[in-house]
């Protein structure tokens, strides 16, 4: 008996090609898209927060890094490997307790945290 | 990420971490190895309904390994040999000493299934109830699991805290409370650390007072192709066994229930549906991959909903790999090793979070990442047997060697478990072609059995097992006979037959029935032995065997009777056959007469029986003799051939004498090789069936050795027998017969591991030096095994018959012209 996993069903990639009457040259997935919405938001705000008032040319480059941004990361992400968990990933990895270089020799375990109890029948 | 394991209570086979609570059980261990195709299917779809069963639960699957308990073992058998001769306390202790040098382990599965029910003192009855239901699912056919024990679960932690570390060679000990202060032990002194965005995590513990490095490395199944179940190998979570090095195995799956599916599925067709839109929308073709999972999304949302016998449910499913080394190359090799291993059908892959995925093979641990869920039906997680393992021998007998299949692990096997526990009868066939390992085998099995105070009869035509009566440890209490160097007579067909012992009977009446029926057993034999080596022409002629018949029964079957007076009474035959009769004892007695006869036909009267003790070990050899090739037909006999044929069959009966002669209860062994031979005669077929019914009665393990099974199983051997040895064994009829020895069913492609095993290198042109067996224990095992002598060298040099010249040359030298020039005969 031949048997297959349900992962084709799941993995149907959504793309946008462009607004209707307008076909872009390139299909951009809908993550993408999205990540390079955050980028480009998330730049407006920190220049709007700092201060700094370029015009076109700056709004010009904000959206050539949220497109660099989202195509970049979008590229990292799979069926396989979903946004969620690249953040994840990235924070584990980077604020993680375990890292050798730490001072501290980090004790992974805990054993006072355990506790067995032995049923009796 | 926060440090300290999440485990915080474990009560009875119940761990609780935060508010989930796991119920562990540990999964049997199930055969895989020659079972039959529908066997495997019923065994897949088995799992898989328990799975469906578990629907809306997670389970974890934890797949681990523990090394081979060689210090509990030898203790067993020790209790298991009584009468062991004084050499045994020394050989017990090599054979622990080699077996703790190998890599031997024994593989543990453990499922722990999320209990839904929390934790709370008012909901006692309800938490009992899930357990119990929980605990009635695990239990039955496909999972055959039982609940962890706390012993079972501290050493699951344990190596799952030390991950990639050395197992620990002693077991936790086993009492009867387990509080916190055992921790400690467990837990204490590990340190994990990693480089953000590592290859691996390096692991320092303290084993033995040393502080030790391994390097972990993390693979998940990536895409996996579609599976053909049941696999043509092994099932493909137990691919990993094939490797020399462990591998660990951590898995969480969630049963879906069939709406949360159903729901997926329709979420899928929206979004091809959607995505289909777009392109027709823009006047572009939709990619034909949108329209085949439009297929596949109705497709499997029709079985969904269709679908009542369970097996259409549906889990998701994340898999983890861990493997270590030494070195972080070492590691990553190995990772590389198994990756190419599970090519190209599953996709491993090396993912980054290296630690958090480590983390996951402890239990009570969250998942790290949703990174490379898998959607699996219940069928293929059932397909996966974790629990298929090497399943054969048992934990009390003597060592025999190791599987050669896929695990390494080792084989254990108690001759006489068959007729002490299991009451069934203890007939061997060891079938195996020449150079086979057959003498090997044989030699091992009756010096275990000599070692352990066993009486043990080996009966070796062809001579090469005479020098087991050699090795030291056994020496002493054994002997070798050629029978081509005994006494005139000592095969007469009378003096095989023994006589009844009127203490051994619980009244006169059966010892009387016994000597008539000893009487009559020797006229057969003899009547058999003159038939057999008359002419074919001669014997196949009515009055030929009426004549041999009528002269037989005209002497009394006693042990002192002499063959010569048949030949005497056949001239005075009288009637109309009386010149017939005459002619008849003609030819036999220039039979007699040759030196060929000298052993049936004693020149001086009646040879008494040896008496006095027996030793333990007796070997008896016929060299010189010559039997017909097997499968030739018994017209096209020479003379030498008929009397080889019947001097095996009598040296059977002089073999069993000893045997039948000791106490009831005790444990025997009679060997015989050649056996095939044996049951070319009606007497040798009744011998072999008397002594295979009587073997449970007697406590006898019978072994018959043949070159292949043909004449054998012909002979309908293969309804008595217990247990099974097959060598190589080539040709389609003869694997068939061994496969009907071993119990497998033919036509399932079993037959081309026969043919396979101990192949020929064809580049060096040498044949490897392990000997491979195929080995149906008599107890539902059934592998392929590796015999193993290495840890008794004296053994293995006594059993070294494979042909050496230069050992000749290196014990006498060469011979030069003059020496064989001296050496002729003048």
């Amino acid at each position: 008996m031949r048997v297959e996993t349900d992962d084709t069903v799941y993995q149907v990639t959504s793309r946008w090609l462009g607004p209707k009457g307008l076909t872009f040259p390139v299909a951009v997935t809908y993550g993408s898209i999205g990540i390079g919405v955050l980028t480009w938001g998330l730049l407006t705000f920190i220049e709007s927060f700092v201060g700094i008032h370029g015009g076109v040319v700056l709004n010009l480059v904000d959206l050539a890094a949220a497109l660099a941004v989202g195509y970049f990361i979008g590229e990292k992400i799979s069926h396989d490997v979903t946004g969620r968990s690249v953040l994840l990933t990235f924070l584990a990895e980077t604020n993680g307790a375990h890292r050798a270089t730490t001072e501290c020799e980090h004790a992974v375990l805990r054993p006072d945290l355990i506790k067995i109890v032995k049923v009796t029948e | 990420m926060k440090s300290g394991v999440a485990l915080k209570k474990i009560e009875g086979n119940v761990t609780t971490s935060g508010t989930e609570r796991t119920a562990w059980f540990l999964l049997a261990p199930a055969r895989w190895s020659f079972r039959s195709t529908s066997e495997c299917n019923q065994l897949i779809a088995s799992s898989a309904q328990r799975y469906s069963e578990l629907g809306g639960r997670r389970l974890r699957l934890r797949v681990t390994s523990r090394p081979y308990a060689v210090a509990e073992w030898a203790a067993a058998l020790d209790a298991q040999s009584p009468n062991a001769l004084p050499g045994w306390a020394d050989h017990l202790l090599s054979q622990q000493r080699h077996l703790g040098g190998m890599v031997l382990a024994e593989k543990l599965a453990f499922v722990g299934v999320d209990l839904k029910v929390a934790a709370s003192k008012r909901r006692r009855a309800e938490m009992a109830a899930e357990v119990a239901e929980v605990d009635a699912v695990m239990a039955a056919a496909g999972m055959d699991a039982e609940p962890a024990t706390s012993a079972d679960l501290e050493y699951l932690i344990q190596r799952s805290v030390s991950l990639g570390m050395p197992a620990p060679l002693e077991m936790p000990p086993t009492v009867d409370v387990l509080d916190e202060t055992d921790l400690p032990e467990i837990t204490d002194g590990v340190e994990w650390t990693c480089d953000p965005y590592g290859r691996s995590v390096k692991v320092t513990a303290e084993v033995d007072g040393e502080k030790v490095d391994r390097y972990v490395v993390v693979q998940v199944a990536g895409r996996m192709q579609p599976m053909d179940i049941p696999e043509a190998g092994e099932p493909w979570l137990q691919r990993p066994d094939r490797l020399p090095f462990p591998v660990e195995i951590s898995a969480e799956i969630n049963v879906l229930d069939n709406a949360k599916v159903t729901k997926g599925f329709n979420h899928a067709l929206a979004l091809v549906r959607s995505q289909t839109g777009m392109y027709l929308e823009h006047s572009l073709d939709p990619p034909s991959a949108l329209e085949r999972q439009r297929q596949t999304a109705l497709a499997l949302e029709d079985q969904v909903s269709a679908g009542y016998d369970g097996l259409q449910a549906r889990t998701e499913s994340w898999i983890r790999y861990a493997v270590s080394g030494a070195t972080e190359a070492e590691a990553l090799d190995r990772a590389r090793q198994l990756a190419k291993l599970y090519a190209p059908g599953i996709t491993l892959v090396r993912p980054s979070g290296q630690y958090g995925l480590a983390r996951e093979f402890i239990p009570g641990s969250s998942r790290s990442s949703d990174a490379h869920k898998r959607h699996l039906p219940v069928l293929h997680v059932g397909a996966a047997v974790p629990q298929a393992a090497a399943m054969i021998g048992d934990k009390d007998g003597p060592y025999l060697g190791r599987t050669a299949g896929t695990s390494q692990r080792p084989v254990m096997w108690n001759p006489h478990a068959a007729m002490e526990v299991r009451e069934r009868s203890g007939l061997l066939v060891v079938a195996g072609t020449l150079g086979s390992g057959k003498s090997t085998l044989l030699g091992k099995l009756a010096h275990d059995a000599v070692i352990r105070g066993v009486p043990t009869v080996l009966l070796d035509p062809s001579g090469r097992l005479k020098d087991l009566t050699t090795v030291p440890a056994i020496a002493a209490v054994s002997r070798h006979i050629d029978l081509m160097d005994a006494v005139p007579g000592a095969l007469s067909p009378y003096r095989v037959v023994p006589e009844p012992q009127e203490a051994a009977y619980p009244s006169h009446a059966a010892y009387l029935d016994a000597r008539a029926g000893a009487e009559a057993e020797r006229q057969e034999l003899c009547e058999e032995i003159l038939l057999t080596i008359l002419p074919a022409s001669l014997a196949d002629m009515p009055a030929t065997l009426m004549v041999v018949g009528k002269a037989v029964r005209a002497i009394r079957g006693l042990q002192t009777t002499n063959p010569h007076q048949v030949i005497e009474a056949l001239r005075h035959v009288e009637g109309s056959n009386a010149e017939h009769a005459s002619d008849v004892a003609e030819v036999l007695d220039g039979r007699a007469r040759s030196p060929l006869a000298r052993l049936i036909f004693p020149p001086n009267g009646y040879v008494p029986p040896e008496t006095g003790k027996a030793p333990l070990l007796t070997v008896i050899t016929m060299a010189g003799i010559t039997l017909p090739q097997q499968g030739s037909k018994r017209q096209d006999w020479t003379t030498p051939e008929r009397f080889a044929v019947v001097q095996l069959r009598l040296a059977a009966s002089l073999a069993t004498r000893s045997i039948y002669s000791t106490e009831a209860n005790a444990r025997k062994m009679l060997m015989l090789d050649e056996a095939w031979a044996l049951v070319l005669t009606p007497s040798g077929k009744a011998f072999i069936e008397r002594v295979s019914r009587d073997s449970r009665k007697v406590n006898l393990r019978v072994c018959l050795a043949s070159q292949d099974a043909m004449e054998l199983v012909a002979a309908g051997v293969a309804n008595w027998v217990d247990a099974a040895m097959i060598g190589t064994t080539t040709g389609a009829d003869a694997q068939r017969d061994a496969l009907s020895l071993l119990g497998v069913e033919a036509g399932c492609g079993y037959e081309a591991i026969l043919g396979g095993l101990s192949q020929r290198d064809r580049r060096s042109g040498k044949r490897s030096p392990v000997r491979d067996w195929v080995f149906q224990d008599g107890n539902g095992g059934l592998e392929v095994i590796r015999p193993d002598i290495s840890g008794t060298p004296e053994l293995m040099a006594a059993l070294d018959t494979t042909a050496d010249p230069t050992k000749v040359i290196a014990a006498n030298g060469r011979l030069t012209l003059d020496d064989e020039l001296e050496l002729m005969p003048v």
